[in-house]
């Protein structure tokens, strides 16, 4: 999960998930999108693939990319534990503030 | 499914409604769960604003406040283009049940569809944005 949120850190690995988000493409499709060296995207479309965010196949010496849904349902998940957290804190602190007994 | 951004949670809490109403209204409730500093005007249109940690502050405006059953805010972040404020909308339903409250929250936002400005890839990357922060904020230490 680090990872992936390291990840998405940066704005150009952010548009390159953008690219492959309906469909995949190839990697010099990608790096035809970007004013910096293909080396360079080379390089932002390995740190997506460690973390998973995306996932590749090889046609030839073609690599093809496209994003990796499952791990997009993951980030939505630390946004629901997000809110779990704070709404675990509510529970008690409200409850500690009817301590006083109420109807037993 | 029409937006990205689209979570839903209940937790059941063993208080009133009225007493679980004041954590989302009053500035000194909502410190034991929520936030360090508070603007907190509670009718529709009036300022939500909770500074989380230094520089990471949410804005939005409280869009409906039903005493005791639903509190609406929008929510976004200040200052930054990743999920401005506004953006976002959190709702919150509270319902009596067994001598306590469930409460049901709701957190939507960053629509394909709707009237925005933005295209499917920003909203993307927007939410991208968006989770690293949230992250982070979901990180601080609970405070005593």
């Amino acid at each position: 999960m680090d990872s992936a949120l390291r990840a998405l850190a940066d704005s150009t690995r952010r548009h390159i998930l953008a690219l492959v988000w309906h469909e995949e493409r190839s990697a010099s499709e990608i790096a035809s999108e970007f004013s910096m060296s293909h080396p360079a995207v080379s390089q932002h479309l390995k740190v997506l693939l460690d973390s998973n965010l995306v996932s590749l196949r090889r046609s030839g010496t073609r690599r093809y990319y496209r994003v990796n849904q499952q791990a997009i349902a993951r980030l939505q998940t630390e946004l629901a534990s997000f809110w779990d957290g704070g709404l675990t804190r509510l529970k008690q602190a409200a409850e500690q503030t009817e301590r006083r007994p109420r109807r037993r | 499914m029409n937006g990205v951004l689209n979570i839903e949670r209940q937790i059941f809490i063993a208080a009133s409604p009225e007493t679980v109403f004041r954590f989302f209204v009053e500035r000194a409730f909502m410190a034991r769960w929520f936030g360090e500093q508070h603007t907190l005007d509670p009718h529709p249109g009036g300022m939500f604003r909770v500074t989380v940690s230094t520089g990471n502050i949410v804005r939005g405006s409280y869009t409906e406040v039903t005493p005791h059953r639903r509190i609406a805010f929008t929510w976004g972040w200040e200052g930054r283009d990743d999920l401005p404020p506004g953006r976002s909308l959190v709702e919150i339903e509270l319902v009596p049940k067994g001598g306590g409250t469930l409460l049901r929250l709701r957190h939507s936002g960053l629509s394909t569809t709707a009237e925005t400005p933005f295209t499917p890839e920003e909203h993307r990357r927007r939410w991208a944005n968006y989770l690293t922060r949230l992250e982070k904020a979901a990180r601080i230490p609970d405070r005593a």
